[in-house]
């Protein structure tokens, strides 16, 4: 068998039955761009949400946070968690390298000679710097000793300044946060939207100490974050705290957390669930499409059959084996779709490219997706030749030639 | 090089019993031999053609090609010795109509193996029979005359053992049916083999023998020489063209 001479008849038979080919294809191209775009909305979400989850939420960090233990109906704070069972976990646990506990006022009026903006008031410790991986782009961050005797300082976020001060220089200033004055030491670095979709830049950080003795006057905090030596091993030290705030906390055995330990894990599965719809629905809605385009290349294939009989009688006549007739309707069937798939991909970049440049629709086009397209194209290119492949390979060169 | 006995075959008619085609034919063919097949419609010439080509297999009867017994062979084995031992010649050319000249003669070498260079092989069949200039001709661009050369070079190419043509001047006029006809005598001249059907009496009598088929048999008056005249039966092959 002479696969070039082959190679070469079904290149030819496609070439020169130009409207054939096109309405073989047509369904693969779209289906594959469709595809390929699917897959790109959702993995392009996907990343975005990681992205800005992980500059927040590094892959070594560890959340610890007051959790309600009557169920969605409860709706104030939890007051269990507190400083000194963060203390006690950094104390215990060598992975811990670095902590930051966290406490905040929402929805505060803050007050600059005759402005008065609502705004979140978020208390740190002079950990957070590097904990949370924000410093300040003017003045100085908040100092241990600030933290220590609950100094009446705020670092102001850049919208949050424009907002009380318009083009006047913050640092040195002297707000009120209620009736509390506080001196602006700092200015911080813009952030933008957080994962929970709060506006970053619109806020004023105070010492969480300052906030919890001498704004909110309250012993206990929201959540602390911790940072630890080895991304490994976050699940297991999560375990270990957990081990550790139940003992502290003295619940008893079938007892239900007051508080959760969030992991990067635990994190990127949650994003995963939220992408669910885009991840797996809308790219096995295109997957239907090429089964439509699968449908519809086997219909325009048997057709083919019917018309090139005389072809099939001569072939055989000439020596091709059943096999090899079959060899050729699914090689023209899997050629016709590795193209269409090709072109498919080519619009389908072209479609992301501008999506993504255009409209800022983040999108990202993974070798995983191109894999993935090419595979389902040379199957549905398979499943759509087998049936004309093996109508034609049963053909009588006697009946055929008459 | 071709030995049949006995061979039987019937088809089955949609409403009726089987229609016995071929009853007991026996033939011998030696190599070299220009051999017309002739006889009334229906008597069973084509049938032979397809049993000789491998296209079809007896219901009983020996056959042997090139000292190669093929009763029981797998059809994958047929489809390689009709590829290797036999070049087939139709009336109606079945050229492929989307396909030049020589990639029509280069067909068959698609199935052969160990064929070094198809484009040369197909070229010197072309030259063999004349059209060489014709190459990249499409069929629609070609007399029937050329189309049934092209088509004759494309039975070449693979050097068969066995050339069978079915009617092969039937759709050609006069003239181009005389130079398919005297192509053959030069391939003749050659030492090849080849075996025509034909009604026509006139071309009948350009062949080395003439192979009588009446009533599913060889009627054994006619195994003779052609030279020596064509026997008054043939005013039954009134329906010929020429």
């Amino acid at each position: 068998m002479n696969h070039k001479l082959l190679a070469k008849s079904i290149w030819h038979t496609l070439v020169r039955s130009k409207l054939r080919s096109v309405l073989m294809s047509l369904g693969i191209v779209l289906g594959v761009a469709a595809l390929v775009v699917a897959r790109a909305m959702g993995d392009g979400a996907e990343q975005k949400m990681l992205d800005s989850i992980s500059r927040m939420f590094s892959a070594s960090s560890l959340m610890i946070s007051a959790r309600g233990m009557m169920g969605p109906s409860h709706t104030g704070p939890i007051a269990t968690l507190e400083v000194v069972d963060i203390e006690a976990i950094a104390a215990e646990l060598d992975e811990v390298i670095a902590w930051d506990p966290i406490q905040i006022i929402n929805a505060q009026d803050v007050r600059y000679q005759g402005e008065v903006r609502q705004m979140t008031v978020y208390g740190y410790s002079h950990q957070a710097e590097r904990v949370w991986n924000r410093s300040v782009t003017a003045g100085e961050f908040f100092s241990e000793n600030d933290v220590r005797d609950a100094a009446r300082v705020a670092l102001i976020g850049t919208k949050a300044a424009a907002a009380l001060f318009g083009d006047e220089d913050p640092v040195g200033q002297q707000i009120h946060a209620g009736t509390v004055p506080l001196q602006v030491i700092g200015v911080l670095e813009p952030y933008g939207i957080d994962p929970h979709g709060e506006d970053r830049d619109y806020e004023i950080q105070v010492p969480i100490t300052t906030l919890m003795r001498r704004m909110k006057r309250v012993d206990y905090i929201l959540a602390a974050k911790l940072v630890v030596d080895d991304p490994d091993q976050t699940e297991e030290i999560a375990d270990r705290i957990t081990d550790i705030l139940r003992e502290r906390h003295a619940l008893v055995d079938g007892e239900r957390n007051d508080f959760a330990v969030t992991t990067p894990a635990l994190v990127r599965r949650m994003v995963q669930q939220a992408n669910r719809v885009l991840q797996v629905f809308l790219p096995a809605a295109a997957g239907v499409a090429l089964l439509v385009a699968a449908m519809v290349i086997a219909n325009v294939m048997l057709m083919s059959v019917r018309q090139r009989i005389a072809e099939i009688g001569l072939r055989k006549a000439v020596g091709a084996s059943d096999r090899q007739i079959s060899w050729q309707f699914i090689a023209e069937a899997v050629v016709v779709t590795l193209i269409s798939a090709l072109a498919g991909l080519g619009i389908g970049l072209a479609a992301i490219t501008v999506a993504s440049r255009r409209f800022q629709i983040p999108m990202s086009l993974t070798a995983e997706t191109v894999i993935l397209a090419l595979l389902a194209a040379s199957f549905v290119g398979i499943l759509a030749g087998v049936l004309p492949a093996r109508r034609a390979a049963r053909l009588d060169p006697v009946a055929a030639l008459k | 090089m071709i030995r049949m006995r006995k061979i039987c075959k019937s088809f089955q008619r949609p409403d009726g019993p089987r229609l016995e085609v071929l009853k007991g034919i026996d033939l011998d063919i030696e190599t070299g031999e220009l051999i017309a097949v002739v006889g009334p419609s229906g008597a069973g010439k084509s049938t032979l053609m397809n049993l000789l080509g491998l296209l079809d297999r007896p219901d009983a009867g020996s056959y042997e090609l090139a000292d190669t017994s093929v009763a029981g062979l797998p059809s994958d084995a047929l489809a390689q010795l009709r590829n290797r031992k036999i070049g087939f010649v139709f009336q109606q050319f079945h050229l492929l109509p989307r396909a030049s000249a020589i990639e029509n003669v280069e067909l068959p070498l698609t199935y052969a193996d160990d064929v070094e260079d198809p484009t040369a092989r197909a070229m010197a069949a072309l030259r063999q029979v004349g059209l060489e200039d014709r190459m990249t001709h499409y069929p629609n661009e070609l007399s029937g005359g050329q189309q049934q050369r092209v088509a004759i070079a494309r039975a070449l190419v693979t050097k068969p053992d066995l050339i069978l043509a079915d009617e092969p001047t039937g759709n050609l006029d006069r003239s181009a049916g005389e130079g398919v006809m005297g192509l053959f005598r030069e391939l003749h001249e050659d030492g090849r083999t080849i075996l025509f059907n034909t009604h026509n009496p006139e071309l009948a009598r350009l062949a080395s023998r003439i192979l009588h088929i009446e009533d599913g048999q060889v009627t054994p008056g006619d195994l003779m020489k052609s030279e020596d005249g064509v026997k008054s039966g043939d005013d039954r092959t009134s329906g010929d063209r020429l």
